[in-house]
């Protein structure tokens, strides 16, 4: 008989489903199996707990001071306004100093401190009416906290610095340069968060911590994608071909062709792949629903629908593949 | 880049040996699909297979309509049936690969929306008949499939039907009842997984989709009715309703996760750090289902599901934000409430732990 210790460590779900399809268990026997190889430990599930709980409540507690400050309460004289989001800044970095910077407690603190500068000048905008647009502000929230977010070693407060600065890139297109094509704006959101995934990865081949945390760039390239799907969309019906629409057809090509080699060849993951050929199959609609004679919309229709379907599964048994060949090499696991 | 080592065949065998020493196993059978099952599917194919079948049903569909195949009777019922069944047929092909996945489930999807659309025409059935023939439609064909994906399809469909029955009833207030139902089968899976697994081996291969199903559902139901107007302009109200069923969920859930894990704490303090939140969020039932989400994803290490669960804490944070029925004021006072309980929770937990380390 096999001692329980000589197991596997961890056994994945489908697996034990698979067991307790075709074996007879009994239901401790079972849970048994589910506590030791699933779920996480008692140390995992209590650190877990306590991760969540302290960030829940101090995500709670800023999302109730961000809408306090927004009520604009005429009771609360401006003075109180600025001692309220003053000495909670002064308050959250105090501590973060007497902390070990690398506590979650401390992170957080820090976090908590970026937002609260945002405040401050939220409040500073409502109570001298400065006049200021939504790219001033965003602009001098991102450089005062710069710094900050630099010494940090935080992943939550450099997404956070991101969206503000993906924010900063929107409202300059919008109330400073007032271009009227809105393709310029989507071309520097695509090339702003791939610049971003870059310096990620960069950081991840030096940091091993930072390159196992896979949902950050997970997330940047996501909304890098997401943007360049726009700006080629928009390019394909938009016949005039300008300087914008091949700045966003070279971003295309640089992208894709980078990051099929790197999530391929250096970093073994599935979803970049899937995000990355999701896209091309939306372009290529947009291609085909532009090219094909106007008049004849039944044809469009039907090409449209045997393309997507023939390219998803192509590309699902593409990665599929791709994926069974990984996880034969070495018998390893690869990203998923 | 850590990496887990994969699990082999004897690795399974070791396993079934040290904890069901005397429990019979078909090996001849789990040998077959060992290598389909340990390869796994990432999540990632399931969605791209999902989203892709979907725009192809559409844009067939709408062929459809166009080529005015829809202005013969016969044939839409004919051709719904053919691509149903057809569909269906492809989830019996026993070892099959994710070639046939988008195929099929594009087929269902038109199948079904060709055939609703004749049954609609043929028989002039109103939305309420349309959706209790759709209730039992959607039953049997989950009983029927063998797909994962399209069992999660036909569930989610039985339960937007019985949401449709209630909102053409104008009972608006019955959606509490539906969103707790959503939500307490959910967690009953979650929390019993083990035990329904060992007693019946069919859950075993309905179990991901059931689970899922009640999750995507409980989620849009929260997420098109929270707080919003109906069809009639009628708001739908009293959702503290709602949030009293979850907060219920919430402490049962919190019980059972701390009594099974034998955490050396008391399943009680589980109760009323519950009850204290489902209390501070009343007026948010989305913020109280996400909490709920997260706590029993974290407890079945489902991490698909904990992602769903901090992606919707944060739409219904924002959600909850835009609610005018409630002064921003007020909202503030509760949030600010809600992050203290929980700063207070965790100064007690590190309070506790210090201790326990001391002694």
């Amino acid at each position: 008989m096999s001692d329980k210790n000589s197991t596997p460590e961890k056994v994945s779900r489908p697996l034990l489903y698979l067991l307790a399809r075709h074996s007879e268990w009994k239901n401790e026997d079972l849970q048994k199996v589910f506590k030791d190889k699933v779920y996480p430990t008692n140390t995992q599930l209590l650190t877990l707990f306590r991760y969540f709980v302290l960030a829940a409540g101090i995500s709670f507690l800023l999302c109730g001071v961000i809408f306090f400050f927004a009520y604009n309460w005429d009771a609360l004289t401006s003075m109180l306004k600025f001692i309220v989001c003053e000495s909670a800044i002064v308050l959250c970095i105090i501590f973060y100093l007497f902390l070990n910077p690398e506590k979650t407690l401390a992170k957080l603190l820090l976090t908590m401190a970026m937002v609260m500068t945002g405040v401050l000048f939220a409040v500073f905008g409502q109570v001298y009416q400065t006049g200021a647009n939504a790219y001033d502000f965003f602009l001098t929230w991102t450089l005062a906290v710069t710094l900050w977010v630099l010494l940090s070693r935080f992943l939550t407060l450099w997404l956070i610095y991101l969206v503000i600065i993906n924010l900063v890139v929107f409202f300059y297109f919008e109330q400073v340069v007032h271009l009227h094509g809105e393709m310029y704006s989507l071309d520097a959101h695509t090339a702003l968060n791939f610049v971003a995934l870059i310096v990620y990865e960069a950081i991840g081949r030096k940091n091993k911590l930072v390159a196992k945390q896979r949902w950050m760039p997970r997330i940047i390239l996501f909304s890098a994608i997401f943007f360049l799907t726009f700006a080629v969309s928009y390019s394909i019906f938009d016949n005039s071909w300008e300087k914008d629409n091949y700045i966003a057809l070279g971003l295309f090509f640089f992208i894709f062709i980078l990051c099929c080699w790197f999530y391929s060849s250096v970093v073994k993951d599935i979803l970049p792949l899937g995000m990355i050929g999701f896209s091309m199959i939306i372009m290529l609609v947009c291609f085909i629903v532009e090219g094909i004679d106007k008049d004849n919309v039944e044809l469009t229709l039907l090409i449209v629908s045997i393309t997507v379907l023939a390219a998803t599964t192509g590309l699902v048994t593409f990665l599929y593949r791709l994926n069974k060949t990984w996880q034969g090499n070495g018998k390893e696991k690869t990203n998923q | 880049m850590a990496k887990k080592k994969q699990i082999s065949k004897e690795d399974l065998k070791a396993l079934h040996e040290a904890y069901n020493p005397q429990g019979k196993a078909d090996w001849k059978i789990i040998d077959e699909e060992f290598e389909n099952v340990a390869t796994g599917n990432p999540i990632v194919l399931k969605i791209l297979i999902i989203l892709g079948s979907q725009i192809a049903a559409l844009a067939f569909i709408g062929f459809l309509a166009v080529m005015d195949l829809f202005d013969n009777k016969e044939s839409q019922f004919t051709l719904g049936i053919i691509f149903l069944g057809g569909g269906l047929a492809m989830s019996f092909i026993k070892n099959r690969s994710d070639f046939f996945e988008p195929f099929a489930l594009t087929c269902v999807i038109t199948g079904l929306s060709v055939l609703t659309i004749s049954f609609a025409d043929a028989m002039k059935f109103k939305e309420t008949e349309l959706a209790g023939v759709g209730l039992i439609i959607s039953l049997t064909l989950w009983f029927i499939s063998r797909s994962a994906l399209q069992q999660y399809g036909f569930f989610g469909l039985f339960i937007f039907c019985i949401a449709v029955l209630m909102w053409e009833a104008k009972a608006y207030n019955m959606i509490h009842v539906l969103v707790g139902l959503c939500a307490a089968f959910m967690t009953f899976l979650l929390v019993h997984e083990a035990e329904l697994l060992s007693s019946s081996k069919r859950v075993a291969g309905r179990m991901n989709s059931l689970i899922a199903s009640c999750a995507s559902v409980l989620g849009l139901l929260l997420l098109i009715s929270v707080n919003k107007e109906s069809f009639d302009g009628e708001k739908i109200g009293n959702w503290w309703a709602s949030s009293i069923m979850l907060t219920g969920l919430l402490a049962y859930s919190g019980y059972v996760v701390v009594k099974k894990s034998m955490l050396n704490i008391s399943p009680y303090a589980a109760i009323v750090v519950a009850i204290i939140m489902g209390a501070s969020c009343v007026l948010a039932p989305g913020i109280i289902a996400s909490v709920l989400l997260i706590l029993l994803a974290h407890y079945t290490a489902r991490y698909l599901l904990l992602t769903a669960g901090t992606i919707s804490l944060i739409c219904f944070t924002i959600a909850f934000y835009y609610n005018l029925n409630i002064s921003l004021l007020n909202k503030s006072i509760m949030l600010i409430i809600s992050g203290i309980i929980f700063l207070g929770i965790f100064a007690g937990m590190q309070y506790w732990s210090s201790k326990k380390s001391n002694s």
